[in-house]
């Protein structure tokens, strides 16, 4: 396929450190060039790092730390970009358009159409003229390649961050270090479109260009004590936070191009649209924190901290969230004269951690949930005007996110057998949601703290030494997390709120999927059968009786009902580490079982609803009149909304195993390393994302934790080559 | 010593100088305005009305599907006026497979179409509301608070006006009242989660609504963006030859076409594309500058024969041959499609154009390459004149009809002359002249229903209509389910109160 492209990726790091009696240094550079498997998907990264620490006095410490990167990306259009349903979305494209349609183009005859000026076949775009058309469901007009290969979508962006502190010791115990930190970003995302082929024709080639610019500093100031009596041990640390975001952000677009092959603003005719805007976000918090110790044996911690938010209104940004651990070194208590046990501890913790994080219908942060707005820029020609576009909630507060933890880690054997259970319940109080409001109020949704769920379950890790001689080790690592969701607690207004695929409600996970009940193919004319909403009136042309049971085949008419969660049963993961001499490989497999996915690529594939679209081969096996037993309903241009609707039918068993990592590496024997000066060297072979097996052939169940899909860059298969050395 | 007092007295500094005022912690946005401000003054009250009037022409931002074919209420006018007869096109693509033409938006309670229609009048009714209930407290002159009054009222009830007709059964003024349910009534800012009320409800609403703007009588607007009071007559005829209220009808229709202020026009006028509010008989029409255009998702990129979209390259828009048929040789208007469109009769700007018979060159983009700008029409002159035939000739009052319908006819035809058709024939006289002057504006849907009329598309009735391009829905009795529209399923999942589903 002329879209897909062996990407090559380049990875070069060098580091050094040093230090003198009372300083230390380290810097870094990189280079990283990382090339897609699609065209004109690439990433180019330079970066440089120096930390400087220095004993000014014996007490009085300061310190520098300073990075900076510079990147190049040609971004890939796909539906993290904002275009899931784009003709420039290479994947939805290719997905989309049937496979009949040639590339290049030709007329009736299938003779080649040439471009005289160029000597070249040209691309097919679906209507140029002396080629076949393409109907409408093959995207006419419109040519992924030839546009991806003329268009440009470039994100350019400069990164400085800085970090000093002063750490001064007082009082023998006690010191206080102010840091200060420093983030400057800028973002320039530049989109052009060619004059000749999609969106660029109109208007003879469009140029737009957004630029942004982030700083944000952090400042705080920590006081800490820390004390050794004796057996006892104590530190404890106060402190204060000031966090400030800014964003300013603004773009322009031009149109009509001049001349080829300069893509920069200069280079067209008129000034087509300008806009900017600038937000802020802060948070200021008050921090404590506490810890004591006896003998290395018992251990407790406790914290406490009130942060207030500038997206909550005055009355209600602020928030006080504590955390309380505790944990037990058994073996070194009574267990010290069992000589088997390496290590044995016990722990349990319970801590708050506030959210502010809340989202606009577009995704972005949402920085002033708690007031009611009209939006600027809906100006009536020249007149000014403006959209009411949120309602206030001024109730508006955090969401608290609450951990209990509670666990064993052990060791055995010398450590030939080790591990970690963990049982964990993370409850969220106050949950911030997004509350859809009905289509005829004056706003879609309002933001709320709408309740109450909980995460619980276990997580267990187990690692151990299967084979250990002097030249080979065999070690195996596995980890299992069970996982259960369930809300529990709505407003008692909106005790049921569906979005998307799903619908919350109290003593149901979050991530139960809500949808109209598909029933199978009605073997008489194919049509999709669902099971009919009892509280609805159906008009008799849309009911169907199937070996006596009443069927609808109208999806409007069919029952919604509760459809399974996309949570799975078990997710884990086991990796196998092998090592022979200088010689070692390792494994990582990662898997899930259980769980439901809803499908809707395949459901594109097999929806019938314009010509020329591509349609996934089961359709082969679709209810005829000669082959009326299928459960797949007839492939039906009119009526494919009914026939191939968002039901029950396009879920699927979401289990997967994956070979995420496979790396073969050899260290150089040391008796040539130090012919050459070096103190460790290592040839490596790593492949990532080697293979995927799931229920459909292409389904990736890992794509979401909600069980959804959409049309994204699909994960590469990287293999790489390379060596570490260091002096 | 020294080393405690500097440490004491940097910690003092920084602890007590960084404990943050309280303002830090209070942003402003620099997109949006504060609800509370734009209630202050009538000025600002003005800008929340502008705000309507652009979401009138802008693309929809309530859907995100197929966002570039639904260019606010212009994409509606034109959704509906494919689900008629009249206006077509070859292939099934935007507004016949995204459901308009086929009925299935309508029909589907999760179609994105059918979310988007109810929304976009909704939306328009949320701001009304909040104008209307906060515009006396404005300061400002009493003429600015009654003028923006009377704007909103007029657009509110130009909303529902649309809403009722879509997801309620037709109004029949013989079966008063009509309990039918229609869709939810708020009129107040704070109203929320509201029932479906009676179709007869909702009309009720919309004539206080009209009657009470009518009454403020708000002559001086700034240009014919806005829904003065001569809007408001007009709507207020319109909407009474829905309810069959035919002597309404004829007053206020009557009233707007004795105020001369928006004549019919020009033969050279009628054929300048109908993108510009300045043609005199424009009573109601958007205007969007340069920069509000919108290559793709404005509404003559949807219709207009020279804008260059994919969509419009590829599918121009085609009269029903038959009713083109009936239009004189003479008439200006038979001008305004092309049975043979030839490089010669019908030049398109590029070679990637295509052409086929009967295609409309009716609408026009301002200036090839601009981002398809024009003014859609949301009101004009010469249905006025429509609405009084009718009303005349379907209150009998044929001699008074035919003068009317001459009116306009004689605009349009310069060798016309008055019709003699009485009865039924006049009354399709000025049907089939009412289908040829407003098609593309969105009626003809309306009038179907508004009658109680089939919808056919068969050869018989429509000899060039493409079977496919709807999914062969080419006939609809009188009366069926299929003229209802389904209440969207987005709003029984945030409305508890909405009541029953329509059948």
């Amino acid at each position: 396929m002329p879209l897909k492209r062996q990407g090559k990726r380049t990875d070069a790091n060098l580091n050094f450190s040093g230090k003198t009696e009372k300083s230390d240094f380290f810097v870094s550079m990189g280079y990283l060039n990382d090339q897609g498997f699609n065209i004109k998907s690439d990433f180019q990264r330079f970066n440089a790092r120096i930390n400087v620490n220095s004993q000014v006095k014996s007490w009085l410490k300061t310190g520098l730390n300073i990075s900076g990167s510079m990147t190049t990306a040609n971004t890939a259009n796909d539906s993290f970009t904002g275009s899931a349903n784009s003709f420039v979305n290479a994947f939805s494209f290719t997905r989309g358009i049937g496979p009949i349609y040639p590339v290049r183009a030709f007329n009736a005859a299938g003779q080649p159409i040439m471009n005289p000026l160029t000597g070249e076949q040209w691309y097919d775009y679906g209507n140029h003229p002396g080629a076949v058309a393409r109907p409408q469901g093959a995207s006419p007009g419109r040519h992924v390649v030839y546009e991806t290969l003329l268009n440009e979508y470039l994100t350019r962006r400069s990164q400085v961050s800085a970090r000093s502190y002063v750490e001064i010791r007082f009082l023998k115990d006690f010191t206080f270090v102010p840091t200060f930190s420093i983030d400057l970003r800028n973002n320039n995302g530049s989109t052009y479109w060619n004059p000749t082929v999609g969106d660029g024709v109109t208007q003879n080639g469009y140029k737009q260009q957004t630029n942004n610019t982030i700083r944000s500093y952090t400042f705080n100031q920590i006081l800490n004590y820390n004390k050794t009596f004796g057996d006892h041990t104590v530190s404890a640390l106060v402190g204060h936070e000031n966090y400030d975001y800014n964003y300013r952000t603004f773009n322009a677009s031009r149109t009509g191009l001049i001349l080829q092959g300069n893509t920069e603003f200069a280079n067209f005719v008129t000034a087509n649209s300008s806009g900017g805007q600038a937000d802020n976000d802060r948070i200021e918090s008050f921090f404590s924190k506490a810890g004591y110790n006896y003998k290395q044996k018992y251990f407790f911690d406790a914290s406490l901290r009130r942060d207030g938010s500038s997206r909550f209104s005055p009355d209600s940004r602020w928030g006080t969230f504590f955390s309380l651990g505790a944990s037990w070194s058994i073996n070194k208590d009574f267990l010290t004269d069992v000589n088997w046990i390496d290590d044995l501890r016990l722990k349990a913790s319970y801590g708050q951690v506030g959210n502010n994080a809340i989202l606009n219908s577009n995704n972005n942060s949402e920085y002033y949930a708690d007031r009611a707005f009209y939006d600027l820029g809906w100006n009536n020609g020249t007149e000014p005007g403006a959209l009411l576009t949120s309602a206030a909630n001024p109730l508006l507060r955090w969401e608290s996110q609450n951990t209990f933890n509670a666990g064993v880690n052990f060791s055995l054997f010398k450590r030939r057998l080790y591990g970690e259970v963990e049982f964990f319940k993370k409850t969220v109080d106050n949950l911030l949601f997004s509350v859809p409001q009905p289509v005829s109020d004056p706003v879609r949704s309002i933001n709320q703290n709408i309740g109450a769920m909980y995460n619980s379950g276990v997580e267990i890790l187990l690692g151990a030494d299967v084979v250990r001689t002097q030249d080979f080790t065999w070690n195996l690592v596995t980890n299992w997390t069970f996982l259960k969701n369930k809300v529990t607690k709505l407003p008692a207004e909106t005790p049921q709120l569906v979005s998307g695929t799903k619908r919350r409600e109290v003593g149901y996970d979050y991530y139960q999927f809500w949808l109209r009940q598909y029933a199978g193919v009605d073997p008489t004319d194919g049509a999709a059968l669902y099971i009919p909403d009892p509280t609805q009136t159906i008009a008799a042309a849309n009911k169907r009786i199937v070996n006596g049971v009443e069927y609808t085949i109208n999806q409007s008419n069919a029952l919604f009902d509760r459809s399974g969660s996309a949570i799975p049963d078990l997710l884990g993961s086991f990796t196998n580490s092998f090592s022979y001499k200088n010689l070692s490989l390792s494994v990582l497999v990662n898997y899930q079982i259980g769980g439901k996915f809803y499908d809707s690529n395949y459901q594109g594939l097999m929806s019938t609803g314009s010509y020329g679209s591509a349609l996934h081969k089961d359709l082969l096996g679709a209810w005829t009149q000669s082959n009326t037993t299928s459960s797949i309903p007839r492939a039906d241009f009119g009526n494919s909304a009914n026939i191939n609707a968002t039901s029950t039918r396009w879920l699927i068993d979401a289990s997967y195993l994956a070979i995420r990592n496979v790396n073969l590496s050899y260290s150089l024997p040391q008796n040539w390393l130090k012919k050459i000066d070096v103190s460790n060297a290592r040839l490596f072979v790593t492949g990532e994302n080697l293979h995927l097996f799931s229920k459909r052939k292409g389904l990736n169940p890992s794509e979401s934790f909600d069980g959804t899909n959409t049309t994204v860059y699909p994960q590469a298969r990287i293999l790489s080559v390379g060596l570490n050395a260091s002096f | 010593m020294k080393k405690i007092i500097y440490s004491a007295i940097l910690a003092s500094m920084i602890l007590g100088g960084s404990g943050c005022k309280k303002e830090y912690l209070q942003t402003q946005p620099t997109d949006r305005v504060d609800n509370t401000s734009i209630f202050l003054t009538t000025a600002n009250a003005n800008v929340a009305l502008n705000g309507i009037y652009r979401y009138m022409f802008e693309r929809t931002q309530e859907t995100t599907s197929n966002a570039q074919g639904k260019p606010g209420v212009a994409g509606i006018l034109l959704g509906i006026d494919f689900m008629g007869e009249d206006l077509h096109q070859a292939a099934a693509t935007w507004f016949t497979s995204t459901g308009e033409g086929n009925y299935l938006a309508a029909r589907t309670d999760n179609a994105a179409s059918n979310l988007y229609y109810y929304r976009t009048f909704f939306r328009m009714i949320g701001n009304a509301n909040y104008i209307i209930d906060n515009i006396d407290a404005a300061e400002g002159t009493a003429a600015e608070k009654s003028r923006i009054k009377a704007e909103a009222l007029t657009l509110r009830a130009y909303a529902y006006s649309y809403l009722v007709q879509f997801y309620g059964t037709r109004y029949n003024a013989a079966a008063k009242p009509n309990n039918q349910l229609a869709v939810p009534l708020l009129l107040k800012s704070t109203d929320t989660k509201m029932p479906r009320v009676s179709v007869e409800a909702i009309y009720a609403a919309i004539t206080a609504d009209l009657d009470a703007a009518i009454a403020l009588n708000a002559t001086a607007v700034a240009n014919k963006t806005h829904a003065g009071v001569w809007v408001a007559k007009g709507l207020r005829a319109r909407v009474a030859l829905t309810m069959q209220d035919y002597p309404t009808a004829i007053k206020y229709a009557k009233e707007v076409i004795d105020g001369n202020l928006f004549p019919l026009m020009s033969q050279a006028d009628y054929q300048t594309g109908f993108n510009n509010i300045n043609l005199s008989e424009y009573m109601w029409g958007s205007n969007p500058t340069t920069e509000q255009g919108d290559t793709f998702g404005s509404f003559y990129a949807q219709i207009a024969y020279n804008a260059n979209s994919s969509y419009q390259r590829g599918t121009p828009k085609m009269i029903n041959s038959a009713l083109y048929d009936q239009i004189s040789a003479t008439d200006v208007r038979k001008k305004m499609w092309e049975p043979s469109p030839t490089a010669a009769n019908f030049p398109l700007p590029l070679a990637t154009f295509v052409r086929r018979a009967y295609m409309s060159r009716k609408f026009s983009v301002k200036a090839v390459g601009d981002p398809s700008l024009g003014d859609v029409p949301w009101m004009r002159s010469a249905e006025m004149h429509l609405i009084l035939a009718e009303a005349y000739a379907r209150s009998t009052q044929d001699a008074l009809a035919q003068t009317a319908l001459f009116a306009l006819v004689s605009k349009r035809d310069l060798s016309a002359v008055k019709s003699t058709k009485t009865g039924d024939a006049l009354i399709t006289e000025i049907m089939v002249n009412r289908r040829v002057e407003l098609w593309g504006e969105g009626f003809r849907y309306l009038d179907l229903k508004r009658l109680n009329l089939p919808l056919d598309r068969t050869t018989a009735n429509v000899p060039n209509f493409v079977a496919t391009s709807v999914a062969n829905v080419l006939q609809i009795p009188a009366g069926d389910p299929r003229f209802l529209f389904l209440i969207p399923r987005d709003e029984f999942n945030g409305n508890p109160n909405i009541g029953p589903q329509n059948p």
